[in-house]
């Protein structure tokens, strides 16, 4: 068949990675392509109805200040929305929301269909090769031709991808959708290495059928954390943000729905062992390699056989409920087990099944294979984002897509790379993991991942990440000036805080709210927020009561003191990395010429040819004397 | 560090009957080939030893013939090809030689350390085993070789990972309050203390185990000491089993103190025999070298009092003093010199051969005309001095570094200590942790810097 189109970017793909990548490469002015097997899957929520999370929460507040798309769709669809580990310092808070998957999905098909100049095709990629002038000609499987100048491959679970219920095996990436195994192939013959992961997910059951008096409810958080800052106390038009919200639309998130916890018991777990003869997993018929962290129940009571039950949480996944996501239950036993030990749980004796839980297993892309930038070393051109990189989690993928996109799209502008860096941002500790890391199992963001966690905060993403996409152009200037006003108010609050003085009986009131000892002459106010055990909310109606500052803005200010001395121990440290990371490699580097680095290390540098020292120095086995002998070697070659 | 070939004397400046010479690096076949012509480099052999002569490249003439032998990397010292030659030990042979070598293309002489900093860099040792090769070769007693042995076979590294270990357990239960927030992990911090009281313990263990190398003027000090003509000097030579030291029946010979060398079983030791300690000196250089000597006993590791075993008194040294003291009256520096008996490590009753009656319990006694007790007293002085290494585990750190890395260790648990006192929250105290493990593993290298590496390497002396 002839060729239908020429593009800048292709991006394969319409998941949470694929919709970041296409709005990325979109947004910086390249002509840009969605392909998707199925336009009305874009944003699917394939496995849990929640966004955000501990790690996760601040990979979409990173996503939200680069100019991404994932926060906006979030608060737009979410219907409960919590800050996890409030008990905690804001260092660690991760902010999360149940959403309605149906009308997630909804929105972002609107949002990608309505970008303009953007093309979205239906169909699957059956193969691509490299032309002559260096780009890319795309065959479809109805025999379609495009030529593109780069190709983002974000294709989730669906490479080459079996699914698992027990004995029965069935081909494709999620229930009723295709595999796409010709992809695979064609990723073989270029000499990408591929490797089998597996994942699961649980039953969904009908909500009439659930006797949810028998469980205990959890409500969201009484004042919204939303994902992103870009709607709220708006008062300009012209924002990023408006083709969610409109000019006067109600810009505040949804906060009313529930959700409910039950538990497993032993006779649960009695059911659920004596189908384990029945495992695909234990059986060995799944070859793919599973997350640790997100194990399946059959895992969990194999792992942990003594403990007399396991915590479950019943997800709501539309606002009016529709099926209800047992978070907790992921499992592959056959689906008469599955069932029956379902109806042993308190909440549960009657309930319905609507579609049983599965695993999956799928081809992955060895990310070791990318440069930071998504880019495939072997195949210039050539960028994977998402789950097919290994890792797992929406957020995690839509990271990767943002980045890859980006990253697509100033290539072809002939821009430098967009390389963010472990010491400011979840998005730049996750592209330095993958990229050097060859993993064994799905990858899933820890804040225990990053070594600069108390920086890398839900509360300053706008502060560590706001610049550099404004820079590039992923920020209107219309919200860059928004977000630069909120700078120089919190700048005065500081400044206030730091000047004034609090009355005795002003601050005794804060302190001892905290079970502090209460102060005997006036204290700046600042030294009142840094006593550990206060309530800052209450510092701050108290001490600036004119300033309308955001809570977001209240609490950043609050981490900033009660780090400060832990930054500044760790300075010295982010200064040397960073100056590891502007060290550039060159990339026809050949490694085996620096004959004092062992040959050992020789063969993993020229393997993963770093982009910068930095990333050279992370590559497991290389050693830092390794790199003190490269940074000497190249200053000496000029 | 670049990839030249580097070369330097293994041996110590001096004559000898053989010297050594070490080359490593990419151009050693040439090297073999520049000394001992195309035929015997073909036919090069690893790790069998070769006779051959050379000569030198400009004059022609012979400078030596030697034994030399060839390893090929990476089954050599610093995982390179190595060629190690063994000329007589003339030092105009020795200089020769390294001219004829260091005048060849990429031929350089070596940096101090270069040799072993190499074997690091190919992934011969690690930083604890690089940093304790020159241990093995300055160590000044057995106890410190036998200790600087286990650390180049990787003991430190053993006791420091279980160590880190041990952090990286507490480290993981932070972790996962943090990170699983929903999955009923919350900590009951009631119990914790103990455990970083049990790491901080463990940390300070191994720091206090630091001493700092021995060097030659910290070898062991062992005094004799005593009144004039008691035999010390006697006893030294009976030790020394030679007559080093001038000896005569005459009160007062040995005027100023004067040290020996003495091989123990433990190692080398430095014995000092001073002035007799008289109650009054008998003029001003007499008064002088008391001074001396009370100096000198000061340092003394091992305080050896020397009582005529032969004199009346030697039945109570208490006694002994008592009558002098009621002789000679009230007197200072009598009565310091009281002090010093009383702190003596161990009286000896010399001239036993003279001597019939029993002596007091814990003392020695010795004739140095017979030997009797002669190996008693070097059993006792061995003891005394040198730390006893019966427990193989036994093991204690060196180096600065090492030391400077445990205290960072340290203060970083001292600071989660408070934290979990004061104000428990796991963000900071998984911080705290971050950093102790950090501390930790920089001892074994797994994580450094240039700047370590470079004080490390820096400390070496050439050749090793």
């Amino acid at each position: 068949m002839s060729l239908i189109a020429e593009f800048d970017v292709v991006v394969v793909g319409g998941g949470h990675a694929g919709i970041e990548a296409t709005h990325a490469a979109w947004k910086l002015g390249v002509k840009t392509a969605m392909l998707t097997m199925d336009v009305n899957a874009i944003g699917r929520m394939s496995c849990n109805p929640a966004v955000g999370g501990v790690a996760k929460g601040q990979i979409v507040r990173d996503i939200d200040a680069l100019g991404g798309l994932m926060g906006l769709l979030t608060d737009k669809a979410g219907i409960q929305f919590r800050m996890l580990n409030m008990s905690k310092g804001p260092a660690v808070w991760g902010p999360r929301a149940q959403c309605d998957m149906k009308y997630y999905s909804e929105v972002a098909r609107e949002v990608i269909t309505n970008l303009l100049g953007l093309s979205v095709i239906e169909g699957e990629l059956a193969a691509f090769e490299r032309m002559d002038d260096g780009r890319l000609e795309l065959t479809l499987l109805n025999g379609e031709r495009y030529v593109t100048r780069a190709l983002v491959i974000t294709s989730g679970t669906f490479l080459a991808s079996k699914m698992f219920t027990g004995l029965e095996t069935s081909i494709g990436g999620r229930v009723g959708e295709p595999s796409a195994d010709k992809l695979s192939e064609c990723l073989a013959a270029n000499g990408i290495v591929l490797r089998r992961l597996k994942t699961g997910t649980p039953s969904r059951l009908d909500p009439d059928s659930i006797d949810f008096d028998e469980c205990d409810v959890q409500h969201g958080d009484d004042v919204a954390w939303p994902m992103s800052d870009r709607h709220l106390e708006n008062t300009v038009p012209g924002r990023d943000a408006d083709y969610f919200w409109g000019d006067a639309a109600n810009k505040f998130v949804r906060n009313d729905c529930v959700c409910w916890i039950t538990r497993t018991n032993i006779r649960t777990h009695d059911i659920l062992r004596s189908g384990f003869k029945d495992s695909p997993m234990f059986s060995g018929r799944i070859h793919g390699k599973g997350p640790r962290y997100c194990p399946s129940i059959e895992d969990k009571i194999n792992r942990f056989g003594d403990r007399d039950g396991h915590q479950l949480f019943l997800e709501p996944e539309q606002a009016d409920i529709g099926r209800v996501y047992i978070n907790g239950f992921s499992s592959s036993l056959p689906a008469d087990i599955q069932l029956a030990a379902i109806h042993t749980i308190p909440g549960l004796t009657r309930a319905r099944v609507l579609q049983i839980g599965y695993a999956v297993e799928y081809d992955s892309v060895d990310a070791t294979q990318l440069f930071p930038t998504f880019e495939c070393k072997k195949v210039p051109g050539l960028y994977f984002a998402g789950q097919v990189c290994g890792t797992s989690g929406y957020e995690e993928a839509a990271g990767q897509g943002l980045l890859a996109g980006i990253n697509a799209a100033l290539k072809i502008k002939g821009e430098g790379p967009f390389i963010l860096g472990r010491s400011d941002s979840y998005l730049g500790v996750m592209a330095d993991d993958l990229t050097n890391i060859l993993l064994d199992e799905p990858y899933r963001m820890f804040t225990s991942r990053a070594e600069y966690r108390l920086f890398l905060r839900s509360d300053n993403a706008e502060n560590r990440l706001k610049e550099r996409a404004h820079a590039i152009g992923m920020i209107s200037d219309n919200d860059f000036a928004d977000w630069k006003r909120r700078c120089s108010l919190v700048e005065t609050a500081r400044i206030r805080l730091a000047e004034e003085s609090a009355l005795p009986e002003q601050a005794n009131c804060i302190l001892e709210a905290g079970g502090q000892a209460p102060a005997t002459e006036r204290t700046r106010w600042i030294n009142v927020l840094r006593r550990p055990g206060i309530d800052p909310e209450q510092l701050f109606k108290v001490a600036l009561p004119d300033l309308p500052l955001t809570r977001r803005d209240r609490w950043f200010m609050y981490a900033e003191e009660i780090y400060a001395g832990f930054f500044d121990r760790q300075a010295r440290e982010i200064d040397d990395q960073k100056k590891m990371e502007s060290v550039r490699l060159p990339e026809d580097f050949d490694y085996m010429q620096v004959t004092s680095i062992s040959i050992e290390s020789r063969q993993r540098l020229n393997a993963h040819k770093p982009l910068t020292l930095g990333q050279a120095s992370r590559i497991p086995g290389v050693r830092p004397a390794d790199i003190t002998v490269l940074s000497h070697w190249l200053e000496n070659r000029g | 560090m670049d990839s030249q070939t580097i070369v330097a004397p293994m041996t110590p400046a001096g004559v000898s009957a053989v010297a050594a010479l070490r080359v490593s690096g990419p151009k050693v076949r040439e090297v073999v080939r520049a000394l001992f012509g195309e035929k015997r480099a073909a036919a090069l052999e690893p790790r069998m030893a070769n006779l051959g002569s050379t000569r030198d490249p400009q004059s022609g003439k012979l400078i030596d013939s030697l034994l030399y032998i060839f390893f090929e990397g990476p089954n050599s010292y610093t995982g390179e090809d190595v060629l190690e030659l063994y000329p007589h030990g003339n030092p105009l042979i020795v200089r020769d030689l390294l001219q004829a070598i260091r005048g060849l293309d990429g031929v350089r002489l070596a940096e101090p350390g270069e040799f072993t900093h190499r074997a690091f860099l190919n992934g011969k040792m690690d930083l604890t085993q690089a940093e304790s090769v020159a241990d093995v070769i300055h160590s000044a007693n057995r106890a410190e070789l036998e200790n600087a042995h286990r650390l180049l076979g990787g003991a430190l590294s053993k006791k420091i990972a279980a160590l880190a270990s041990q952090v990286k357990d507490i480290s993981a239960r932070l972790e996962l309050d943090v990170d699983f927030a929903e999955e009923e992990a919350d900590p009951d911090f009631a119990g914790w203390e103990a455990r970083f009281v049990a790491v901080r313990e463990s940390i300070q263990q191994v720091l206090n185990s630091f001493h700092g190398k021995a060097s030659l003027s910290r070898l062991p000090l062992a005094v004799l000491y005593g009144a004039p003509n008691a035999g010390k000097s006697s006893l030294v030579n009976a030790l020394l089993g030679e007559d080093r030291v001038l000896v005569s029946n005459v009160p007062g010979t040995t005027r100023d103190f004067v040290e020996v060398r003495l091989f123990l079983p433990g190692g080398e030791i430095r014995l000092v025999d001073t002035a007799g300690i008289a109650a009054q000196a008998t003029d001003e250089l007499d008064a002088l070298s008391q001074k001396k000597s009370r100096e000198i006993l000061e340092e003394a590791d091992m305080k050896i009092l020397v009582v005529d075993g032969s004199s009346q008194e030697c039945h109570s040294r208490e006694g002994e003093l008592a009558s002098r003291h009621s002789r000679e009256g009230e007197n200072l520096r009598m009565s310091a010199f009281a002090d010093m008996t009383n702190n003596a490590d161990l009286v000896v009753y010399s001239k036993s051969d003279l001597c019939a009656s029993p002596i007091p319990d814990g003392g020695l006694s010795v004739s140095s005309k017979t030997g009797e007790g002669l190996a008693e007293l070097r059993q006792a002085m061995n003891a005394s001095l040198f730390k006893q290494s019966a427990d193989a585990e036994d093991l204690w750190i060196t180096s600065e570094r090492e030391k400077a890395c445990l205290e960072d260790a340290l203060a970083g648990i001292d600071r989660a200590l408070d934290l979990l006192r004061n104000n428990p929250a796991v963000e900071l105290l998984a911080f705290e942790m971050q950093v102790v493990r950090r501390a930790l593993q920089s001892i074994t290298g797994e994580i450094s810097s240039e700047d370590i590496l470079q004080s490390i390497f820096a400390g070496f002396c050439i050749g090793k």
